[in-house]
């Protein structure tokens, strides 16, 4: 009998001030959502960034692979590669971010303009190899010189 | 009055819960949206390089029979280079429209100069001068019958032709042209008992032709000859490359 006085008991109980209370309440957990929400969309951006300079640096790396096979294979028989050509295009960006690829003979390194994101990819090719290209046009060519036993990157 | 006294306040409470587990589910559904639509729409490998490779293989093959046809027994050899000619133009007919009905332009060319003016090949593994000079042609040999006809030798690291057993070792060394020469079954059964091997030994000093037959140890016959080198030139273009390669082809095998 006496809790449900106790429950029943409204004394203390001032509208405006649980109205403020509920107000700020709601006002701190809808910024917390906010704000998890902002961080996880740049997370998901670098991440996306890596998972594509991935994929765009394996496939890159498997052309020219391809072409360093044909070529070892063609000598190995004792013929010539008089034209060797692959087109390939890169995406002008990557979640919103331009970028840059760098390749060696050894790697291709894949890296954002402002360096949040990079992604290595070794592989070794026969043939001497060394470019740098931009996302800033799309359009390349990846040729075989034969005279001089190495690869070319050309817009 | 009524309405703020008023605490039956269930529904709203449920309605709050709702509205903030949807809020939730809403905010990681739109982190994958975000996610996915960032990703890369391009990557695979390269499968090309396997018709271009096949495309070699086949253009060599199809050369080789075309110049045992036309010179096999009871041929015309007034019309060689005519019916070498017509099979390979048929072969490359048919090529470009096989390699055309999957988005593959095809050509292939042959060059057959030395064929024509009989101009013989060395004896390294892929008969150019830039060849492997020291090649085993044939292993786990029987039986075996090798002729040879030399051009021109360099007589400095004269041309040699190793036959070799686990056991015991014997070659036989050329020092002069224009005479072929044969090495008889007996011969060879003389000196070295099977199962041997046979090599050609300083092959880039030595040009001409060679022909080599018999049987192995597992019961099966072979011939391995070489009359010349023609060349073979194959295109192959896409949308996405293009490759021009021409590979020697050993004639007749």
């Amino acid at each position: 009998m006496k809790s449900k006085t106790l429950l029943k008991n409204e004394d203390a109980v001032s509208i405006t001030l649980g109205f403020i209370l509920i107000l700020f309440i709601t006002v701190l957990i809808f910024s917390g959502i906010i704000l998890s929400f902002y961080t996880l969309t740049k997370h998901s951006q670098e991440t996306a960034m890596k998972e594509s300079f991935d994929i765009l640096g394996s496939g890159f790396a498997a052309r020219v692979a391809s072409m360093d096979t044909l070529v070892n294979i063609t000598k190995s028989n004792g013929g010539t590669v008089n034209q060797l050509e692959y087109d390939f295009s890169i995406p002008a960006s990557i979640a919103n971010e331009g970028y840059g690829i760098n390749v060696t003979k050894e790697r291709i390194l894949l890296e954002s303009e402002n360096g949040n994101a990079k992604a290595w990819i070794p592989f070794n090719s026969s043939s001497n190899i060394t470019g740098q290209i931009y996302s800033n046009a799309q359009d390349y060519k990846l040729s075989y010189d034969n005279n001089n036993n190495s690869m070319k990157i050309e817009q | 009055m009524g309405i703020i006294k008023n605490d039956d306040a269930q529904f709203m409470l449920l309605a709050g819960f709702i509205i903030g587990i949807g809020l939730v589910i809403t905010t990681i559904m739109l982190n994958n949206i975000i996610f996915e639509s960032n990703m890369a729409g391009e990557a695979g490998g390269d499968p090309i390089k396997y018709d271009i490779v096949n495309l070699m293989r086949i253009s060599g093959d199809e050369m080789k029979s075309a110049y045992r046809n036309v010179t096999a027994p009871g041929q015309d050899a007034n019309l060689k280079f005519i019916n070498f000619t017509s099979q390979m133009q048929n072969f490359s007919g048919n090529l470009s429209k096989i390699y055309a009905l999957h988005g593959e332009g095809v050509n292939v060319g042959w060059n057959i100069s030395n064929w024509n003016n009989n101009n013989y090949a060395n004896f390294t593994d892929n008969g150019t001068a830039n060849g492997a000079a020291n090649w085993t042609v044939m292993e786990n040999v029987k039986n075996s019958t090798i002729t040879v006809n030399i051009s021109w030798i360099d007589t400095t690291s004269p041309f040699r032709i190793n036959i070799s057993s686990a056991t015991k070792y014997w070659y036989i060394n050329f020092t002069y042209t224009g005479t072929p020469t044969t090495i008889t079954n007996d011969q060879i059964k003389n000196n070295i008992t099977s199962a041997y091997s046979i090599a050609f030994i300083n092959g880039s000093s030595a040009s001409g032709n060679y022909s080599i037959a018999g049987n192995t140890t597992y019961g099966r016959n072979f011939t391995r000859a070489r009359d010349y080198i023609l060349n073979a030139t194959v295109t192959l273009s896409t949308s996405k490359m293009r490759t021009n390669i021409t590979i020697p082809v050993s004639v007749p095998w």
